[in-house]
């Protein structure tokens, strides 16, 4: 579904990736790990279209998307993609359902259809009562619920996840994770998990470990 | 402290220096309109001084008989140049050793003209070069300040023998002249420096805006480093009084930069026209105590404000917290505005049961408590509207619009309470002055064409005790000049507006065909031009209180032909039509010595009205608070994006499209001040229709001027967005969504 | 860990007597596992019945420390498969990867490819623990918990050491000269 083919991205002097490659299959779970600095948030950010790499190539679906405008990125992240980040993702003035609502409404549905979208996702997260709270409100862990929704809320085919997890404690980390890896498991929704915690990666399925901006293949054990 | 506040200053970078310079600048913005609003009201009574001892000096006893300066003023109607008055003065002396004219080191020789330097610029101007013509004589001096209100006023000082000036002020020492009568204006120069301080209050409250709006600048950084100050022991103390600090250097720097650019506008203040003329900056002097004053206050006021504004925060060394949440302004906070309305309704009730001055001041009460009531409504509105507009958003831009105007509608009101005030104050002025000129100009709205004089030329002299001959030889020599045609002899009937005149003299002059048939004519040169023929008149006494505006010169031709009067004090005259002719004319009666009123065609075709000062000045007030309102809201608009560059980053990284993270700032912007203008407008209109029924005159919408107004308003918010939505843009960049 | 590996490991560098070895030994991996003398002798004793090792021709003197071994073909062909194989993922592995880590860097070997490796045999094993976790009884989540914590603190250990690795190979290879 996903072809990242030795992708290049440099930032001024610093190299951020030098030939990173990536494949997702539909339904797959894969973690990317590796040390800070090692290009993997890059990696990430070039794979869904939201920095376009200096060189390589990113299909989608046999698309080339790293050849698109940003007009047609910005289309294809918003319909086809769903992001989670590690915290600042919640618009802090619109309520849970809102939040949750929002990527609904981008997509152009009515106020109505999406908000009653949005609390039927809070329901399946358990967190009904939450859904007139505004994100200042919410736990860590709830706020990272309520962005797993509304990153999943529209259907994407694919999943970003940026250390979903990194500003939570390990019980909340799970919670998150869980229901992340089993509703997109639930879509048939790939996921494409960067992260430097092994528990986290342990929920993908395979993972790829980044280093000095390539993606290094162990050899089989 | 000192050390604590300097690291303050210059520690956390760009961000931190910008709002430095923001608040210096604010505040020394705010300094030099202060200061000119100290300044200028001394200003103007000294000019005025100067004004009314040139047009009325006290003279000399008739005992006194040293030889004396003849001295008058107004001798000739002023010629209008470009919406300004050509005033002449004509001066003459008894004898040597008459003291010199004001102005002037010494008295002109006749056939002399001094003149004052925006006059001689005029005369060397190739387009100005006719007005020589208006003088008897040669240029040969230049007048100084004391005899001129303003460096912009043309006026001409004509040296006559002392003969020609038999009825002037007779001055034998200056010393004892004038001084008495400037201090009758007292009462009224009260009023006026009211008014100014008024006006720097108006304009002094957008700025007091701006300058907070700035303090909330890099405001996370900044408690940031409260916070670590007080992780490595600072007390509470310490840190609000090193921000006080802080505070007060910002003050003080600013009160010196205002002061320094109020000096230094000081010298450019001939150059700049305030409500219609310049000044002198010689007379740009407030008193010293004042400026020391003003000087001395800003750093505590600035410290207090600080010390007010740490009040508001816990500086804990883990964070800062804001003490006690903002909470929903609710609709309680209509009430002053109605309660203000109330009073004026019962003032409208009372009405003439009132006295004047309970009047005025329930117009005053009503006036200041509706000010106060837009203040204290306003975060409501937004808030309320705001809250609507995210229950019925269909789009999400709007919808993150309205929710995060609801979450601080006080905070977006602040900012744009300065245009608000500002809009209200204009609207209250722009209706109050159509329908108080409505009012005053009665029933019929007279055409300015109509006001056109009959003649090309009109001469009325006053003999004043002259000898007849005197005005008979003006009559001679007015017919002699280049350019004249024909001088009609009229005699003046009722208030010099309306003439009899002989029925073939009126007919030469006003070049139309004058019937003469049983009631008599009346002739208005405009009307009889456009019709082609003369108009029948059904009464004189009628025509002349009915028909005729009180400004308009008519001219009745009575029954049968009447001889032209023996002893006329009215001459019409047919010329050229040229400019030439017409300061010829002037000349001519100047050069008479007679006291004469000279309206001329060619002078009137250039007369510009002159906008009217109260509305000019209310524009210019408006201008200068909507900008400054403007400013606050560029502010508050790059440090609301700024503050979240990641949640939009991240939105933008999302999908969400650049229109609609646009969209949503902009209507953070336009929708508060959009709402709050059309408010303040509504509320301007109805308390000053309130205020016009006290008074008993009807309203009059300026529909046109109201919607500049709004227009205007819609402008700024259009300018804001052009400079804030630039600094979205780079703000959902890639790099901000990295975790620092 | 395996002291029989790590001899044969310390042997490929070279032929050693008994005395060289326990020195090697010492300084290497005395604080993983410390070695008693005739421990040297009674594992060079098994290798040298497994044909792993054989005496150097043995030099004029008296005593064992005059005995100098040799790794043979099949003792260094152990010690590659040994060296190549990845550890069962369990607790308290630190040492047996720790001796594979500083054998290898000693023989020019790439060790970054053998924390890899566990690295790689770790996270399977994590991810069944999850799985396991995420299906199971609360038993099975608290004990899936348990190893999972510890197979994590393996984890960042190799992380970590892959990361030091170019330090670690200057220290080992200046013990050596």
């Amino acid at each position: 579904m996903l072809h990242v083919t030795g992708i290049r991205k440099r930032f001024g002097q610093t190299i951020a990736l030098d030939g990173a490659s990536l494949d997702v299959s539909p339904g797959e779970v894969v973690a990317v790990v590796g040390p800070s600095g090692s290009g993997k948030s890059t990696l990430l950010h070039c794979a869904a279209g939201i920095l376009r790499p200096d060189g390589g190539e990113v299909a989608f679906d046999g698309r080339r998307i790293d050849a698109l405008g940003e007009g047609d990125r910005s289309r294809l992240r918003r319909t086809s993609f769903g992001f989670v980040f590690q915290f600042g993702q919640l618009v802090p003035e619109l309520t849970a359902a809102e939040n949750i609502a929002l990527p609904m409404m981008l997509g152009g549905a009515r106020r109505r259809a999406a908000l009653a979208e949005a609390r039927r996702w809070l329901a399946l997260l358990d967190r009904r009562e939450v859904a007139g709270k505004r994100p200042g409100d919410l736990s860590g862990g709830e706020g990272q619920r309520v962005a797993v929704a509304r990153a999943l809320v529209h259907r994407p085919r694919l999943v970003f996840a940026d250390e979903p997890t990194g500003s939570l404690d390990s019980l909340s980390g799970e919670h998150v994770m869980d229901i992340l890896v089993r509703l997109a498991g639930d879509d048939g929704a790939g996921v494409v998990i960067v992260t430097h915690d092994p528990r986290v990666a342990a929920y993908a399925q395979r993972d790829v470990t980044v280093r000095d901006g390539r993606v290094v293949t162990p050899v089989a054990a | 402290m000192i050390g604590l506040a300097v690291s303050l200053l210059v520690g956390g970078g760009r961000r931190a220096a910008v709002r430095l310079a923001l608040i210096v600048g604010g505040v020394a913005m705010g300094i030099v309109f202060l200061l000119g609003a100290l300044a200028i009201g001394p200003a103007r009574d000294r000019a005025d001084a100067r004004v009314t001892e040139r047009h009325s000096p006290a003279g000399a006893l008739p005992s006194d008989s040293r030889p004396a300066l003849l001295w008058a003023a107004f001798q000739t109607t002023p010629t209008s140049v470009d919406g300004r008055d050509l005033e002449v003065l004509e001066v003459g002396a008894t004898g040597p050793g008459a003291p010199a004219p004001l102005g002037a080191e010494r008295v002109p020789a006749p056939g002399e003209v001094f003149v004052s330097p925006a006059l001689d610029r005029l005369l060397r101007s190739d387009a100005g070069r006719v007005y020589r013509l208006r003088f008897p004589g040669r240029v040969d001096g230049t007048l100084g300040r004391a005899v001129l209100h303003d460096p912009d006023e043309l006026v001409a000082m004509v040296g006559m023998p002392s003969a020609a000036l038999d009825g002037a002020t007779r001055i034998t020492s200056w010393a004892a002249a004038g001084r008495a009568e400037a201090d009758q204006n007292g009462g009224n120069t009260f009023n006026r420096r009211l008014v100014y301080l008024l006006v720097a209050v108006a304009v002094l409250v957008p700025i007091a805006v701006f300058v907070a709006a700035s303090t909330r600048l890099g405001a996370a950084a900044r408690e940031q480093r409260f916070a670590a100050m007080r992780l490595v022991g600072a007390t509470p103390r310490q840190v609000a009084g090193g921000a006080a600090a802080e505070a007060a250097a910002a003050g003080l720097a600013g009160g010196v930069l205002g002061l320094v650019l109020a000096l230094g506008l000081r010298t450019r203040a001939a150059d700049v026209s305030i409500a219609g003329y310049s000044t002198f900056p010689a007379d740009l002097s407030p008193p010293v105590w004042q400026v020391a004053a003003v000087l001395a206050a800003t750093p505590g006021l600035a410290a207090a404000a600080a010390l007010v504004s740490m009040r508001r925060i816990a500086v804990t060394p883990l964070g800062v917290r804001r003490r006690g949440s903002a909470g929903r302004p609710s609709a309680w906070r209509l009430i002053p505005l109605g309660l203000s309305w109330a009073e004026l309704a019962v003032a409208v009730q009372l009405g003439d049961t009132l006295t004047e001055d309970g009047k005025l001041a329930a117009l005053g009460v009503g006036f200041a408590g509706a000010i106060l009531g837009i203040v204290v409504a306003g975060p409501w509105l937004v808030g309320a509207l705001a809250g609507a507009v995210a229950r019925v958003a269909r789009r999400p831009g709007t919808l993150i619009a309205g929710r995060r105007l609801q979450a601080a509608p006080t905070t977006a009101f602040r900012a744009i309470g300065g245009a608000v005030l500002g809009v209200f104050a204009a609207t209250a002025v722009l209706v109050y002055l159509p329908s108080h000129d409505h009012w005053s100009n009665g029933e019929a709205h007279v055409p300015s064409s109509v006001a056109a004089p009959v003649a090309d030329a009109y001469v009325q002299v006053f003999r004043d005790g002259a000898p007849y001959a005197r005005v008979h030889a003006l009559a001679r020599r007015l017919a002699r000049l280049p350019g004249v045609e024909d001088v009609a002899a009229a005699a003046d009937t009722r208030q010099g507006r309306a003439l009899f005149a002989g029925c073939a003299e009126a007919s030469r002059v006003l070049r139309v065909r004058v019937h003469c048939p049983a009631r008599g004519v009346l002739a208005d040169r405009s009307l009889g031009r456009r019709a082609g023929e003369p108009l029948t008149l059904r009464g004189a006494r009628t025509s002349v209180g009915g028909i005729l505006p009180t400004s308009a010169v008519s001219i009745v031709v009575p029954r049968g032909a009447v001889p032209a009067p023996p002893h006329p004090s009215v001459f019409l005259l047919a010329t050229d039509g040229s400019l030439a002719a017409a300061q010829r004319v002037r000349a001519a009666v100047t050069a008479s010595g007679l006291y004469g009123d000279v309206e001329t065609a060619a002078d009137e075709a250039r007369f510009v009205p002159a906008p009217d000062p109260l509305r000019r000045q209310a524009e210019l007030v408006l201008a200068l608070m909507l900008s400054i309102a403007g400013c606050s809201l560029v502010v508050m608009m790059v440090e609301g994006v700024l503050e979240r560059r990641r949640e939009l980053a991240i939105l933008a990284a999302a999908g969400t499209r650049p229109g609609s993270l646009r969209s949503a700032a902009a209507l953070e912007i336009l929708v508060p001040l959009g709402v709050a203008s059309v408010a303040s407008c509504v509320v301007g209109v109805l308390v000053t229709a309130t205020l016009l029924r006290v008074r008993g005159i009807g309203l009059v919408i300026p529909w046109q001027a109201l919607a500049e107004l709004l227009a205007a308003s819609a402008l700024v918010g259009a300018a804001v967005l052009a400079i804030g939505l630039p600094v979205l843009g780079r703000a959902i960049g890639a790099e901000n969504l990295r975790t620092e | 860990m395996s002291v029989p590996h790590t001899v044969l490991g310390l042997l490929r560098t070279g032929p050693r007597h008994g005395y060289d070895l326990k020195k090697a030994y010492d300084t290497r991996f005395a604080h993983a596992r410390p070695l008693r003398y005739g421990q040297i002798y009674a594992t060079l004793a098994r290798l040298q019945r497994d044909g792993l090792v054989i005496l150097d021709a043995e030099e004029p003197g008296q005593g064992p420390d005059r005995k100098r071994y040799v790794i043979t073909e099949d003792g260094a062909t152990e010690l590659e498969r040994w060296l190549h194989e990845t550890e069962e993922p369990e607790p308290y592995l630190h040492s047996t990867l720790f001796a594979k880590v500083v054998l290898a860097l000693l023989l020019g070997e790439d060790a970054r490819a053998t924390l890899d490796a566990q690295r790689a045999r770790h996270m399977a094993r994590m991810r069944e623990l999850t799985e396991l976790k995420r299906t199971g009884d609360t038993v099975d989540q608290l004990l899936s918990d348990h190893a999972l914590f510890h197979l994590e603190a393996d984890l960042r250990w190799i992380e970590l050491t892959a990361a030091r690795i170019d330090r670690l190979r200057t220290a080992v290879t200046a013990d050596a000269g």
